[in-house]
Order: C-alpha cells, then structure tokens, then sequence
C-alpha cells in the first residue's frame, strides 16, 4: 500500500450551507497501479485527489502514505513530500507562464536540492521521455495545449516520484493528444512501477487503467 | 536556506525578465524619481548651509576669529605684535585686525547708524575675498584717507522699498557721504566703491582704512575689535587655534564653525527637520507605490504562487522570489536615482541657484546618499514582502482557481 485514506471527508461551509464533497471515505492505491476516479461532476473527485495529494486538508479522516499517516504534518512537510514523491498533472497545464518548458521542469528538481545543471539534465530527460526534448527553450504560450500537457507530466516526473496525482489531464486535449498523454501515464507505471491516480469522466479511459474507483455525492459507489 | 535562495533567484530573475516590461519600467521609474526626491532636497539645503559657511569664511569672519576675552566693549591690545606672533604660526596664511566705532553715516538727508570699521587693506586682502566682489569702484588701498568702502546693502537702493535694511537710499561710487563718529568726529568721505558678496551680514558693513580710523580715535590706537585669520587649504581650523594657543595667544580664538554654529544653528535645525519631513514622506510614497505594485503583481500571479507551492516549492521560497524582484527594482531605480541625483548636480554646477543670499550648488552629501539608499531598499523590502507573504499564504486549491 503506497497511499490509503480513511474516513476522509470535507465539507465546505458555503454561507449558512454545508456541502459534504466528501463523506467518509476509505479506500487504499498499491504501488505500481493506474488507478482512475470516476463520476458525474460534483461528486467529489478532484476534492478526493486534492486531499490524497495533501493539496488541501480534510475536514475529518486521515491520508496515509506509506503506512504514515501525513494528515495533519505541517506545511513545510507536506510540501516536502509534495515535492520529492508526489508529482501532479492538472487539468489546465498550471505551467509557470515566464519559464520555458525547460525551466518549468527543471524547478522541481531544482527545488530538491540538484545543482542547476544536474536539475538541467534531469529536465531534459523529462522532456525527452516525453517527446519534447526539441522544444525545450519555448515558453509554454508558444506550446499546443497538447505539448504543455506533456510539459506538465515531464516536470510531474522530473523528481522520479512515487505518485503522480493527475486531474483531468486530458479535458483539455483532442482525442491524439489525449490518447498520447494516457499512454504516457501506462508506460511511466508499466516501466517505472509510479504509481498514478487520475480523476477523469471518459469512460474510453478504461482500457489504460487498472482499477476505478467511481464517486457519487462524495461517496464510494464501486471499486472495479 | 542556501538552497532556497538560489531558486528564488532563479525565479524573481525569470519572472522579472519576462513578464509585462512597462510595469516593471514604470516602477523602476517611480522608485528612481522618489530616490531623486530624497537626495534633491537635502543637497540644496546643504548647499545653502555650504554657501552661508563660505561667505562666512570669505567675507565676514575668515577661518579663525580672535575677540577679547573680556565682554565686547574690551579691546585686543598690543595688536602689531598680536599680528606678528598670529602669522608665525604654522597653518596660518595671514592675519587682519579690524577696530571698529559707532557712527551715523548720512547722505542727502538719508542716515544710517552703523559701526565703522577700519582695516589694513593689504593685511585684508590676504585674508578675506571681499576686494574680490567689487560691484562698483574700487577696494581701499593703504593710506586712502578720504575714502569709505560700503557694502552694497548699505549703499541700497533709489526705491527704498527694494531695501532690506535700512540704507544710504542708493548712493554710487564717487558719492560724498558724512560720517559723524560717536566721539564728535565728523568726517565726509567719497564712495571709492561698493561690493557686493550677497551675504546678508557681510554687505551691511562699511569699512576705511587703519590710518583713517587712528586719526580719527587719535592717540595710539593699537588696539582692535578683532582678529580674522586665514588658514592654510587642508589644515583643520580646530588644529591652527590649538596652535595659535601653544604659541601664547591668550584672547578668545572661535574657528569659524564655532562661530557659525551659534549663527547658523537654529537654522540648520529647522533645514534638518523640512529634511527629515521630506525624507518621510518620500518613503511613504515609496511604501505605498511599491506595495501597490507588488500587491498587484502578486494578485496576477496567485494561480502561478499556489502552482508553486502545489508542486512542492517552499512558501518561504516563493516569498522570497517575489522580495528578490522588489529589491532589483529597488537596487535599479536607486541607482538610476543616484545618475538622476548627479546629473542635476552637474547641471547646477554649471547653472547654480540663484538664491537672495548667493548662488547655491547641490552639495550631494555620499553619507545622505548611503543612508537614504538603505533606507528606501529596506522599505522596498518591507513593501515587497508583506503583499508577497499574503498572497502566499493562501490554500493551494483557492489559489489554483483563482479566486
């Protein structure tokens, strides 16, 4: 078990309102597995990754990782684990708009502590095992969103993480692009055993995953 | 911290380069200007303290002043060989003793009451610049005796309205004047000319030679008022009257700061507070517009900061990115302020103030320059951070939605 949560549930006060985007929640994702949450919009998906991915503190429930439990570690910890073993794909690229695909991948690596010129290798190996490695001094307006998407799995990878959380990363892309980013997550797993949790709605996904966990109104509904 | 500090450098550098250049112009611009605002005025002001210590120095009291140690109606006695000690000693250039009387001085009607002072014209020459600001005529030469050297305020004006103080109601060189002495002499002497130093103290005073004054005290006079010393160029004033005490001279010696500390220190006070006003307020503005800024820049990049934190980069580091940029802002617009500040520095070299009391010069101070430029880097550092530390501390997920 690479990453687990129990009891998870948030709820957001909206005015007077109460909304429970998640309610309770239990489940665990083995190492190695491409793991998909599904369901309608509103049940509570991205809210789920957001919480797993400790981008966002539960209301109640705990998050493990690696048999930790990492629910309530201060900031400066979280981040720490955000940036050495988790790594994230969104759904609008949230590539930093002043770097070039290069530095944007670079960064984390960066960050970890690598000199700029390990980091600099590391991001061109990023890039390259993404398809990139030949637009690697552009700035991400002068990408398709296609290749940005790719730019944002290069730097998701960059620090050779244990998970990569990936919301939506494929909403924005036509069917090729989509269909190259899917195949790149399948391959990054089957080679490199990283795990990969991904929110998605396309039921055409399913041929890349190994398991769903469907959603519905902040509760689990059906493992596959 | 290290570490951190090299991708904040990274960062600010990137974000600085290639985001929205009229912004970051503008305020480099800003920042530049109010650096101006600070430096400008205190140059001014140092320059009218600058001009009102050389026309004291050049015209009115030379660089070292000696009086009687007792009150002001005592004399310095033995003068000639007071004269002879003061020029022997080392850092002094030459001495001049000056013995002054009351007098109501009168022309058409028109009187002034005024003391009259008496001078060596060869012995003043060397030690005051006044010869050198002859407006009309000619200075005094030794052994004039019908001749009065007046200062241009005493001369004044025909349209008496112009006149500051009290005056001869425009008397020219070659006019005659009556001077009615206080011990019942009276004496007419021709105008032989009229200086103008711009100096208020300075031009208010009217002046015959030794001999004339001796004549008209009778008996022997070797007495004076006071004795003006010029110094040598690079010998501190303090370390001649130490000197001028070593070999024997036992009267009151007062440098000339001593002496315009006591004139001028009110004034000095009152220039510093205007000063410090200013001084505050530019800062201020500086805050402000640098928050502003920095706030704005930070409210367009909250999706990029919560992106940031979202992939592991430190708050810490994130601020501090945003702080690095402040401070090249900063650093740059101080530096364009310190060109600005020296180029007008040069400009009014070259095209000085004209003030009532003399052409003034920006003296820029390297000290003010300093204190003034850490000053504002560490208030663009305070604006810098505070929007930054805000902005970060915000939930990734807000941040990435942006709203």
């Amino acid at each position: 078990m690479i990453l687990a949560v129990r009891d998870l549930t948030k709820i957001y006060q909206m005015g007077e309102v109460a909304v429970h985007a998640l309610d309770k929640i239990t489940l665990t994702v083995r190492q190695g597995e491409f793991c998909a949450i599904m369901g309608p919009s509103g049940s509570g998906k991205s809210t789920l990754m957001h919480c797993a991915g400790l981008l966002e503190r539960p209301t109640s429930g705990q998050v493990f990782f690696k048999e930790r439990d990492v629910t309530l570690l201060p900031d400066g910890e979280q981040s720490y684990i955000r940036l050495f073993s988790f790594g994230f794909v969104f759904q609008d690229y949230a590539l930093i708009p002043e770097l070039t695909a290069l530095e944007n991948v670079l960064l984390p690596a960066f960050a970890a502590g690598n000199s700029e010129y390990q980091a600099r290798v590391a991001g061109y190996d990023a890039l390259t095992q993404v398809g990139l490695y030949d637009r690697a001094e552009h700035l991400p307006r002068e990408l398709s969103g296609g290749e940005q998407q790719r730019v944002a799995v290069a730097r998701g990878l960059v620090n050779r993480p244990l998970i990569i959380f990936a919301d939506e990363p494929h909403a924005n892309l036509d069917s090729e692009n989509s269909r190259l980013i899917l195949e790149l997550f399948r391959t990054i797993c089957d080679n490199e055993g990283i795990t990969i949790v991904m929110v998605t709605h396309e039921e055409e996904d399913r041929q890349y995953l190994d398991r769903i966990i469907r959603l519905r109104d902040g509760r689990i509904i059906k493992k596959e | 911290m290290a570490k951190e500090i090299k991708v904040s450098l990274f960062l600010a550098i990137r974000m600085l380069l290639r985001s929205g250049k009229g912004g970051t112009v503008l305020t480099v611009l800003i920042i530049a200007l109010v650096f101006t605002n600070m430096i400008f005025l205190s140059s001014i002001i140092a320059g009218s303290i600058n001009l009102f210590h050389t026309q004291t120095r050049d015209y009115y009291l030379g660089d070292i002043v000696i009086r009687p140690e007792d009150d002001e109606e005592s004399y310095l006695l033995n003068v000639h060989q007071l004269l002879t000690t003061i020029n022997r000693v080392p850092g002094v250039i030459h001495s001049t003793a000056r013995l002054q009387t009351g007098a109501s001085i009168s022309h058409k009607g028109i009187s002034v009451v005024m003391p009259v002072i008496s001078f060596d014209p060869a012995d003043e020459k060397e030690v005051t610049k006044i010869h050198t600001r002859m407006k009309e005529g000619e200075f005094l030469e030794s052994g004039d005796r019908n001749d009065i050297l007046i200062g241009n305020f005493v001369a004044g004006n025909v349209d008496r309205s112009r006149d500051l103080f009290t005056s001869l109601g425009g008397v020219v060189t070659g006019d005659t004047i009556t001077v009615q002495y206080v011990n019942g002499v009276e004496r007419e002497y021709r105008i032989k000319g009229i200086y103008s130093t711009k100096s208020y103290q300075a031009d208010y005073q009217v002046f015959v030679t030794r001999e004339e004054m001796k004549d008209v005290l009778g008996g022997d006079s070797d007495t004076a008022n006071e004795i003006l010393i010029r110094t040598a160029t690079g010998i501190p004033e303090s370390q001649v009257k130490t000197a001028l005490l070593q070999y024997g001279v036992r009267e009151k010696v007062r440098t000339w700061q001593d002496e315009s500390s006591k004139m001028v220190g009110e004034a000095v006070e009152s220039f510093s507070i205007i000063n410090d006003i200013t001084l505050l307020v530019s800062l201020i503005i500086a805050i402000v517009v640098l928050f502003i800024v920095i706030m704005i820049k930070t409210m367009n990049n909250r999706r990029q900061i919560a992106t940031l934190k979202a992939i592991g980069i430190s708050r810490q580091t994130v601020i501090m990115a945003f702080v690095i940029q402040v401070m090249i802002i900063s650093i740059t617009g101080t530096l364009i302020g310190v060109g600005i500040v020296e180029g007008l520095a040069g400009y009014f070299a070259a095209h000085p103030i004209e003030f009532p009391d003399g052409d003034v010069y920006p003296v820029i101070i390297l000290g003010d320059l300093i204190r003034n430029a850490i000053l504002l880097l560490t208030a663009s550092a305070v604006a810098g951070y505070v929007p930054a530390f805000w902005i970060a501390r915000e939930d990734i997920i807000s941040g990435m939605r942006g709203g």
